[in-house]
């Protein structure tokens, strides 16, 4: 059986059925890793004994009557996130051989769930970058064209869904990490709004948008998949004490009348190939019922910008605990004794020797524009101009339910194609980052191919409205049926 | 915009990071041209706007000050992993 193609809904129903037992579930997923996994590298870890015993509960679990779509099903998450007694390297050679001493909430919800996680995905380092390139230790490949990225930061997670390496998994979006490589994958990709999911076991990189969230074969997966991580948590300061929606509940809506607005600039700015997605996308909406409305954004223009002064801003207070002292790497401390002098030579020994050049840059970056004499005309300013972006969607969102975008400009780009060139590969983000910013949820979902690799588009809507976005990316994949194809990797 | 090799150096002391100088002149480019890219906010006035960041979005979450257990399987594994350890502490380099 090609139980690599299946959904959560469809393996769960097996399951419940108990015409495969988890565990057998499990070993398929398991067997699939040790043979492609060398091609594609989407796992830094891979826990063959604890996923066996995690099956082994969830057998259980479905012998006892216990019922829950999440239950038996294997899935991988990205290595920032906590995983009690493994190792979480956040790809970093800083973290290479850090065991984390908890779980991140989200791994605990989804343990109570009966979800059995295979291992940990390969991301960029501390999740700085946009094509898993600035992993310390691997190059992920896309499973569509192996010569091309997935796309990142949460490329590991996104490649594993796209190939059948698990069912769904977890990725975490700053600006864009979630998204974009979704869009490369040719899967969807939920980054929910800012403080709907706990944050608590996730490795800080800007504190002000980071959010965890699922990816997998399609909306409604996703959806299970946010019933089970969101919510408040104690742990998380920034959690939102909100009730959660049930995301399954109004799915299936009809969206007869809902307001879509597309924004005339970013659509223009796209190559013909890709504006015909947009616009096949746009029919399809129109076909359901939805309105559409033609927007503008203007400040939308300067996200990027504003972007790039708050994100290395907060990494490099972030990664200042990062110092190989408590944990972490230490340069010269065990191996060769004593050698440095002070803790000033300590600091610069562990961090100049384990960062990678991405993490050093934004951390370099973020010193420069929070320092004295700076700090006003770049960190102030991205500040004031991070409102007007915010204020600007509240407007549109008198006016239209949605905004529709492509997700990217363009398809996977090739291996090595932008790693010498920041900029380049920071001008990725430009349709991603307002949303991230604005703390709104945004999910991208699959929508063409051009010359066979996959398309995504980006629908968002105003904070905590989810069950929104949800509603009409599950409407559109009722529709349409590029969510089920899937590449040819065995 | 450009940037000065002395700012690199400076810079980089204060972020903690030990460069070689290939890496120094390269930051030297490439943070030019990022803040190049940034320089575009230029354009805009928001000298009248009051920077709120996300003061009001939220509450302090306070509880009783109690002294709640620590999992002593979990407390191993976090300081277990330091550098050098002496009568269960984390020991460090003199600081002056």
């Amino acid at each position: 059986m090609d139980f690599h193609k299946f959904t959560i809904k469809e393996l769960s129903r097996i399951l419940q059925k108990k015409e495969i037992s988890s565990l057998d579930l499990c070993n398929f997923f398991l067997d699939r890793i040790r043979n492609i996994d060398s091609k594609l590298k989407t796992c830094i870890s891979v826990f063959e004994e604890e996923a066996k015993k995690q099956a082994i509960l969830a057998d259980k679990m479905i012998a006892n009557g216990e019922k829950g779509e999440l239950i038996g099903i294997p899935y991988l998450v990205k290595d920032n996130m906590l995983v009690k007694g493994f190792k979480t390297t956040a790809a970093s050679k800083m973290l290479e051989n850090y065991i984390a001493p908890y779980d991140a909430t989200v791994i605990k919800r989804l343990k109570d769930s009966g979800a059995v996680l295979l291992g940990k995905t390969n991301m960029d380092e501390f999740a700085h970058g946009a094509s898993t390139e600035n992993s310390a230790f691997f190059v992920t490949k896309n499973p569509w064209d192996l010569e091309r990225v997935p796309g990142g930061s949460s490329g590991g997670s996104a490649s594993a869904v796209s190939a059948g390496l698990c069912v769904f998994a977890l990725g975490s979006d700053t600006g864009g990490s979630i998204r974009q490589p979704a869009s490369f994958c040719g899967v969807s990709g939920l980054k929910p709004s800012y403080s709907r999911v706990s944050r608590f076991g996730l490795i800080s990189m800007t504190s002000s948008t980071d959010v965890i969230g699922p990816i997998a074969k399609s909306v409604e997966d996703v959806a299970m998949v946010m019933k089970v991580i969101s919510g408040f948590d104690e742990n998380d300061l920034s959690s939102a004490n909100l009730d959660v929606e049930d995301y399954l509940k109004n799915i299936n809506k009809s969206i007869k009348g809902l307001k879509i607005g597309v924004v005339k600039e970013f659509v223009d700015s796209l190559d013909e190939k890709f504006k015909e997605v947009i616009n096949q996308a746009i029919l399809t909406f129109e076909n359901l019922g939805a309105k559409i409305k033609f927007i503008s954004l203007p400040y939308n223009k300067y996200a990027g910008p504003v972007y790039y002064i708050i994100t290395p801003s907060e990494i490099s207070s972030n990664l200042a605990r990062l110092d190989g002292i408590r944990y972490g790497f230490s340069a010269d401390y065990k191996s060769k004794g004593s050698s440095a002098e002070n803790l000033n030579e300590l600091y610069l020994n562990n961090r100049g020797q384990s960062f990678g050049p991405e993490v050093k840059r934004r951390i370099m970056l973020g010193t420069y524009t929070l320092s004295s004499g700076y700090f006003d005309a770049y960190y102030k300013k991205a500040m004031a101009v991070r409102e007007k972006i915010e204020q600007e969607f509240n407007d549109v969102f008198s006016e239209v339910d949605v905004i529709l975008t492509p997700t990217s400009p363009h398809v996977a780009f090739k291996i090595g194609e932008k790693i010498n060139d920041p900029v380049k590969m920071y001008l990725e983000d430009i349709f991603v980052t307002g949303p991230s910013l604005s703390g709104l949820p945004a999910i991208s979902i699959p929508a063409g191919f051009v010359d066979n690799l996959p398309l995504g588009i980006q629908i968002f809507a105003n904070k905590f409205k989810e069950d929104l976005v949800l509603n009409l990316a599950n409407n559109f994949q009722s529709k349409t049926d590029f969510h089920k194809k899937s590449p040819d990797i065995n | 915009m450009e940037i000065s090799k002395n700012e690199i150096e400076k810079i980089a002391f204060l972020a903690r990071l030990d460069l070689n100088e290939v890496e120094k002149e390269k930051y030297q480019i490439q943070l030019a041209n990022i803040l190049n890219f940034v320089d575009s906010l230029k354009e805009l006035d928001v000298s009248n706007s009051e920077v709120l960041g996300l003061a009001n979005d939220f509450e302090n979450q306070l509880r009783e000050d109690e002294v709640v257990d620590c999992d002593q399987e979990e407390r191993e594994i976090a300081i277990g992993q330091s550098a050098e350890r002496e009568a269960g502490q984390i020991k460090v380099k003199r600081v002056l």
